[in-house]
């Protein structure tokens, strides 16, 4: 198997993972073959539109899948030691303590019945620490996140505003010392002003804590603010990925290009139309034949509907998963 | 009137529910008896036989006799249609009641919603028997034991809970966007009401009506035990053969087949119920 | 007639340099199509919109922006009579919209009409998507029966969908299809103002772009005014003749978009500006301070870079600091900001 990395260092690998729904119509490939590296101190960026699978992977990692969804198959490896085998025991004894969760919606991930200070402190003393030590730990860890001081501490969820509650949830989530934090669409609710500072919040506790940390997204702009690499997702798979720069200057899968291009820019002409991708995502029932973007790909061609597009590698870090590819990289390297 | 799309998968989930098929089937069943059988096997509850008198179940008479030599078969058939016939016509005329009443309140909320619900609770905290009673005594003699004062009566109480339930679904929907786009469409009051609150409200009332009936089958033979209900129903059945049954040597059929044919019924309702509340839940996954 | 998408600006205080149309421009002066004058809404205790003067030429497109709280929302809304407004004024083409009663707003509802956000929870349900589209036809009886079927699979095709959806239910569309539904919905009176609360955000980025595509082509063809409410920035930059801040429900600024993107004056439009992510790398958002509006002075104060004692006693007024622009901030006044 040749990876995009072949980093062995890598501390979070993810192959080959395979998330179904039941539905009425028939199960659905949410995640169909999602392989990943993050290594140690290093961000990565999932993007993907709705329905993708990004989320549905995200809960995977912490085997938090809900009904009618579930986890078929697929490694989960942290330090090399597989975590996904055995009914995902291992994924849930790592919860919380190695991997971490940080939700898009800070509210609903607050209990609303308990003050700020409490949920930490109990968090805190599920390790098996004393009530002093926990307490002391979620006062640091509070005072930290930008919110020191009595008057969080000992307040409601309900009192604190938006950005301050992703700020608790991610003091919570760090209160178990990971070694990798998933954080999924953590920004996505909050203003621009309130999301900018967040942004900047998690990139210096991911570097003082040297976290590697799997972003997910909707937003390339916001990747862009934060990830060393970007994998792009389309319909359940990976289907570029590249270090940030590499990917704004010359994305190659026709997907990720037009989701680049198809954003209003905030500077520079004004332009007439925005790009923009016809129709809309795939939900795939069956075992994928051909690319899962043709219906909607400009540059389709016979192949592309026929055959599974290869995984090619386009240099270093560097692949799509596209004929179109092909031409300029090293053929064939495939992987999931 | 179309039904409601999160509905269509609901009955498709409804199909797939074995208590709910078997409790459908057994309605079905008894309610095709009820009706028809009397025609069918030439039955007449009312013909007497004083020589035939407590005849246990035999060949003759599939439920045996009562103490006049009435056929059993033939007065619980008779009597189920009566039972059925209360239960749906109250419930309907509850539905009815609550649904427009519960929809008025949620729909202009603030002090109209205030003061309509106050009465609701106020007609709750009046023990519902009494008003049973109340409304059955309002009736002249000559009308007592006619089966449209039970209606009436039956129906008067049980449309509070019908009420609280379509205030809430309509209160809850008022300020959904598809509404305020009606509004903003130039829609009036009434189209708003029947157009888009209440077939969204539909799945609510027609789960909690399903559940009415047994309720109601249930209290028409409370009714009937005390004397207060319709001559011939399973209620007034079940009440004779409690009079009648002794340890000694008992006509047991006159109590079994009436009460077996009313739990039966009451508990394929409920099943019903229970899977259409199911079938309707938004939380349910479709 | 096909309007120049571009510099098409109309405004009460519209540039002079606008080359394209200055009959318009001029007519647009005299009378604008919507003019709001010291807006109040107050939801309980809580002043969404705290005084604000706008006006909407004819054919013009305003945009709004602000974050959650900013009161964008509730101004569309309260032009639409869905909330009622404590003071204030706002005429339509002359007719005064806040208090007007129920049975006179009704021919005004042809002419004024709202796209709501969330496409998913905009559309009733129950109904087939082309009733919905037809509804507003028949509240208004504006089409004999027979005729209407035409009619709403025209405004279905007018909105890039095939006509044959129209028997759909709104669960068995995208979120895009769903929008598109919404919009023909709404354009189905022809209205001369549409409101559009948020109509992109729902949406994700690649049908976003389709349905700000189709918006730029609609209006290109039916020539209305509208009012975009986003907290997307490059959405507004994208379709907007000119842009409104809002901030804490006052006005922060108001300016034709070139002008307000290329030079923005307002701390805190300065401040939105910077957050905004980038789509490229190497250019990270700015974080500001962080604190609620404050509750005298101007409200932005408690995280103004440049905020000063007279900030903190007095609330600033909108003033015109060049023809079309308006900026509320002592410091700017000052020239402090420049």
């Amino acid at each position: 198997m040749t990876r995009v990395r072949s980093d062995d260092a890598a501390l979070l690998e993810v192959d080959d993972l395979r998330v179904h729904v039941a539905t009425p119509e028939g199960e659905l490939r949410a995640v169909d073959g999602l392989s990943l590296r993050i290594g140690r101190g290093e961000v990565l960026g999932l993007v993907g539109e709705s329905g993708c699978g990004k989320s549905l992977a995200a809960l995977a990692l912490l085997d938090l899948v809900p009904p009618p969804a579930r986890r078929v198959g697929g490694r989960i490896a942290l330090g090399g030691v597989d975590l996904a085998a055995g009914a995902g025991r291992a994924l849930r004894a790592a919860r919380g303590r190695r991997i971490a969760l940080v939700f898009q919606d800070a509210a609903a991930s607050l209990t609303p019945t308990l003050r700020v200070g409490e949920q930490l402190v109990e968090a805190a003393a599920i390790g098996g620490a004393s009530v002093r030590d926990a307490a002391a730990r979620a006062r640091a860890l509070l005072e930290r996140v930008g919110l020191g001081g009595e008057r969080v501490f000992g307040a409601w969820p309900h009192q604190l505003s938006g950005g301050q509650r992703q700020r608790a949830l991610l003091a919570m989530a760090l209160l178990g010392e990971p070694a990798v934090l998933v954080a999924d669409e953590p920004t996505t609710a909050l203003d621009v002003t309130t999301q900018a500072s967040v942004l900047a919040l998690l990139r210096e506790l991911q570097r003082e804590r040297g976290l590697a940390v799997l972003f997910i997204t909707h937003d390339l702009a916001v990747a862009a603010a934060l990830c060393q690499r970007i994998a792009v997702m389309y319909a359940g798979r990976v289907v570029e990925e590249a270090p940030t720069e590499a990917l704004f200057a010359g994305a190659r899968h026709p997907y990720a290009s037009a989701l680049l291009a198809c954003s209003a820019p905030l500077d520079g002409p004004r332009l007439a139309r925005l790009p923009s991708i016809p129709g809309a995502p795939p939900r795939r029932f069956g075992p994928a034949v051909g690319c899962a973007f043709a219906p909607r790909c400009p540059d389709a061609q016979r192949r592309c509907v026929a055959e599974d597009p290869p995984w090619v590698a386009l240099g270093a870090s560097h692949a799509a998963r596209c004929v179109l590819a092909l031409g300029a990289g090293d053929a064939g390297g495939r992987r999931g | 009137m179309s039904i409601a799309a999160p509905a269509v998968g609901g009955l498709a989930r409804l199909r797939r529910d074995p208590s709910a098929l078997a409790g459908a089937a057994l309605l079905a069943a008894v309610a095709a008896a009820c009706t028809l059988g009397p025609l069918l096997l030439g039955l007449d509850p009312e013909t007497t036989a004083p020589a035939a008198r407590h005849t246990p179940p035999g060949a003759a008479h599939w439920f045996g006799t009562d103490a006049l030599g009435r056929d059993l078969l033939a007065r619980v058939l008779v009597g189920g249609r009566t039972s059925l016939a209360v239960g749906l016509a109250a419930t309907a005329v509850s539905v009815a009641i609550g649904t427009l009443y519960g929809a008025i309140a949620g729909y202009y909320a603030g002090r109209v919603d205030e003061l309509m619900m106050r009465i609701v609770d106020f007609l709750y905290g009046v023990p519902y028997m009494f008003l049973v009673i109340l409304v059955m005594l309002l009736f002249s003699d000559t009308a007592r034991g006619e089966p449209l004062p039970v209606f009436v009566a039956l129906g008067l109480v049980q449309w509070l809970t019908m009420a609280r339930i379509v205030r809430g679904q309509v209160l809850a929907l008022r300020e959904r966007e598809f509404v305020l786009a009606a509004r903003v469409a130039g829609a009036s009051d009434a189209r708003i009401l029947l157009r888009h609150l209440l077939p969204n409200a539909l799945g609510p009332i027609v789960v909690y009506g399903t559940l009415t009936v047994p309720g109601v089958i249930l209290l028409e033979s409370f009714l009937s035990f005390l004397g207060l209900g319709v001559s011939l129903s399973w209620g007034q059945l079940v009440a004779d053969g409690v009079a009648v049954v002794n340890p000694v040597r008992s006509p047991w059929w006159l109590l079994a087949f009436p009460s077996g044919f009313l739990a039966a019924t009451l508990l394929a309702l409920n099943f019903v119920g229970d899977a259409l509340r199911d079938a309707f839940d938004p939380r349910a996954v479709g | 007639m096909a309007l120049p998408r571009r510099n098409q600006i109309a405004g009460p205080r519209a540039s002079p340099a606008d080359p394209t149309s200055p009959a318009r421009a001029a007519a647009a002066q005299a009378a604008p199509l919507l003019a709001v004058r010291g807006l109040r809404v107050a939801y309980g205790a809580v002043r969404a919109l705290d005084g604000i003067d706008l006006d909407v030429a004819r054919g013009e497109l305003l945009g709004l922006v602000g974050e959650s709280g900013s009161g964008k929302s509730t101004f569309v809304r309260a032009l639409a009579g869905l909330v009622r407004a404590e003071a204030g004024s706002a005429r339509f083409d002359g007719v005064e919209l806040l208090g007007l009663a129920r049975r006179d707003w009704r021919p005004l509802r042809r002419r004024l009409q709202l796209v709501f956000q969330d496409p998913g929870t905009s559309l009733d349900p129950t109904l087939r998507v082309g009733a919905s589209v037809a509804e507003p036809l028949e509240i208004h009886r504006l089409l004999p029966r027979p005729e209407r079927a035409a009619r709403v699979a025209a405004l279905l095709r007018r909105v890039g969908l095939d006509p044959a959806l129209g028997s759909r239910r709104p669960h068995e569309l995208s979120g895009g299809e769903r929008q598109r539904v919404g919009l023909a919905r709404a354009l189905a009176l022809e209205p001369e103002l549409l409101l559009l609360d948020e109509p992109v955000s729902a949406l994700d980025v690649s049908v976003q772009a389709q349905v700000l595509n189709l918006l730029a082509d609609l209006r290109a063809a039916q020539g209305f005014a509208a009012v975009l409410v986003a907290h997307q920035l490059g959405v507004v930059r994208h379709l907007a003749d000119r842009v409104a801040v809002l901030f804490a429900g006052r006005l922060a600024e108001d300016a034709p978009t070139d002008a307000l993107f290329a030079a923005p004056l307002h701390p805190y439009t300065r401040a939105l500006l910077a957050a905004a992510p980038r789509a490229r790398p190497g250019a990270p958002p700015a974080a500001g301070r962080e604190a609620p509006p404050a509750p005298t002075g101007c409200a932005f104060r408690l995280r103004c870079p440049l905020a000063d004692a007279r900030c903190e006693g007095e609330v600033p007024e909108l003033l015109e600091t060049a023809p079309g622009r308006r900026v509320a901030c002592h410091r700017v006044e000052e020239g402090a900001a420049g």
